[in-house]
């Protein structure tokens, strides 16, 4: 990001990391000031906005005030530990519990001196169907940009909290998008690294093989220092190298039993692979081993199956405490044989393989995330469309690291979005690409008002 | 297993997703294995079994 944009963003109140390191650097802000900031914003729009589920703004001035990513306050999806605070999951079936210990990627993020503000809003345990029930122990999250819109899930309040300053990052987790589809609602960065690099553990279970931890931020800059900072990568300094000579395979088509994505996606798409032509990427039209319908169908299967498993005892015992979106994706994943769910994992296993094959040629894949814009909360079947009708779950079978961006609004002011992937292991490639993005554009000086 | 109150719904649900399930290719060679579901980062420890969350 350039030194105009920093300074941009300072100035319009609305801070990246990257400015608030830079400021606070300088002595024009300190780390009490970036806090007090966030936690006024909280005071303001929470009510309105309900992103934040268990505000802990004492734990956060208590905070260690060294390290990293001293001064840049955080908050994470309640279905991961703290200790101290609630771990309620957005479920009646967890009530009143209180984390002993924290999680790992909590304690990895203590060490980078981050203020923790809370925990963020969450579909019940990181999971659901896509459809709004307003039937969970706290109200459904708002999208800054439109209140009577989603804001993406299952991470429900990171992309809203990020998005309008509540925090600088957040930090949630995905199966088949729940990283990446409220970045996509909120106009953030959402990003998937590869398979066990950052800890799921502590965190709830949705699947057994498919749940990854993800930070959200406002810019591609702001993950690569989130990512650098907990992780000692070079994120940052790598994302910087610029797209020219990257080898960008553009998949368009979500294939068989898919909507192709709404028209002013599409288009902010084609304008966006034109920034990137122009910067040197070497594009290329590509197809998937198999295309995202097929992966969608068998994310579903495996998903829902394991899901099941995962909360067998307690929708045998208390399906009455469960919200409708929940309890119908258990009822579903009960229903799966055992036939069906290693189908569904020979599929995976194929297109895992022919994916490693597929990285010879290229170095990232660019496509769409979901193919919609962000829904009316609660109309269905806007809402369930838009979580279900995707291009996220070829990521989440192979474990490929992904990240997804803004590529500009809608005429009505709604974010778009387009995700880049990558093989294991190459995450520089795709900070590059949304990096090169991102100094080439300027939809980072725009904010939910 | 399911609560009968629940039955017709759940009936329902899961022909929807074998439905889906159908869809899948099946046409690999007998030798081809499936996925290990095993969880890259799991949430319970393999050295004590301790569930790691509260």
């Amino acid at each position: 990001m350039t030194d105009h944009m920093h300074a941009f963003c300072m100035q319009s109140g609305y801070p990246t990391i990257a400015s608030a390191l830079a400021a606070m650097a300088q002595g024009r802000v300190t780390a009490a000031d970036m806090l007090e900031a966030c936690l006024t914003r909280i005071t303001a729009l929470n009510g309105t906005l309900h992103a934040v589920h268990h505000l802990d703004a004492a734990g956060a001035r208590a905070s260690r005030d060294a390290g990293a990513l001293a001064g840049i306050p955080w908050g994470i999806k309640d279905n991961f530990d703290v200790a101290g605070l609630p771990c309620s999951a957005n479920s009646r079936l967890r009530a009143g519990r209180i984390a002993a210990k924290d999680a790992p990627i909590v304690s990895i993020l203590r060490q980078t001196g981050a203020p923790l503000i809370g925990k963020l809003a969450t579909w019940e345990y990181g999971t659901g169907t896509g459809a709004e029930h307003f039937d969970l122990p706290n109200p459904p999250a708002r999208n800054p940009w439109d209140t009577a819109r989603f804001t993406g899930g299952s991470s429900t309040g990171a992309g809203v909290a990020v998005a309008t300053g509540m925090t600088l990052f957040a930090i949630g987790s995905d199966t088949t998008g729940s990283v990446r589809l409220p970045a996509a609602a909120t106009g953030c960065c959402g990003v998937l690294m590869t398979p066990g690099v950052l800890p799921m553990a502590g965190g709830l279970p949705n699947t057994y093989s498919m749940d990854r931890p993800g930070p959200i931020t406002w810019t591609a800059e702001d993950a690569a220092i989130v990512l650098d900072a907990m992780l000692g990568t070079q994120l940052r300094a790598a994302g910087s190298a610029g797209a020219k000579g990257l080898r960008v395979a553009v998949v368009r088509d979500p294939g068989p039993g898919l909507p192709a994505a709404q028209a002013e996606l599409a288009a902010a798409f084609e304008a966006g692979l034109g920034v990137l032509s122009r910067l040197g990427a070497r594009i290329t039209d590509a197809k998937l081993p198999w295309p995202a319908s097929t992966c969608l169908d068998a994310a579903r299967v495996i998903g829902a199956a394991e899901s099941a498993s995962i909360h067998e005892e307690e929708l045998r015992k208390s399906p009455e405490l469960m919200g409708a979106a929940l309890r119908d994706k258990l009822f579903a994943g009960m229903g799966i044989s055992a036939v069906d769910y290693l189908a569904a994992q020979r599929l995976r296993r194929a297109f895992t393989e022919a994916m490693e094959r597929f990285w010879d040629a290229h170095d990232v894949v660019l496509c769409f995330g979901t193919l919609h814009l962000p829904p009316r909360l609660g109309v269905e079947p806007e809402s369930s469309n838009y979580t279900m009708e995707t291009m996220l779950t070829p990521a989440s079978l192979a474990g490929l690291p992904a990240l997804v961006q803004c590529t500009g609004f809608s005429d009505g002011g709604l974010p778009l979005h387009w995700q880049i992937m990558t093989r294991q292991g190459n995450e520089a490639a795709m900070f590059r690409t949304a990096m090169a993005f991102e100094g080439a554009t300027d939809w980072h000086s725009r904010r939910p008002t | 297993m399911i609560p009968p109150q629940y039955a017709a719904r759940a009936a329902e649900l899961a022909k929807g997703i074998s439905a889906i399930a159908a869809r899948l290719p099946r046409d690999w060679p007998k030798e081809h294995p499936p996925a290990n579901p095993a969880c890259e980062a799991s949430t319970v420890s393999a050295k004590t079994g301790e569930q790691k969350y509260g």
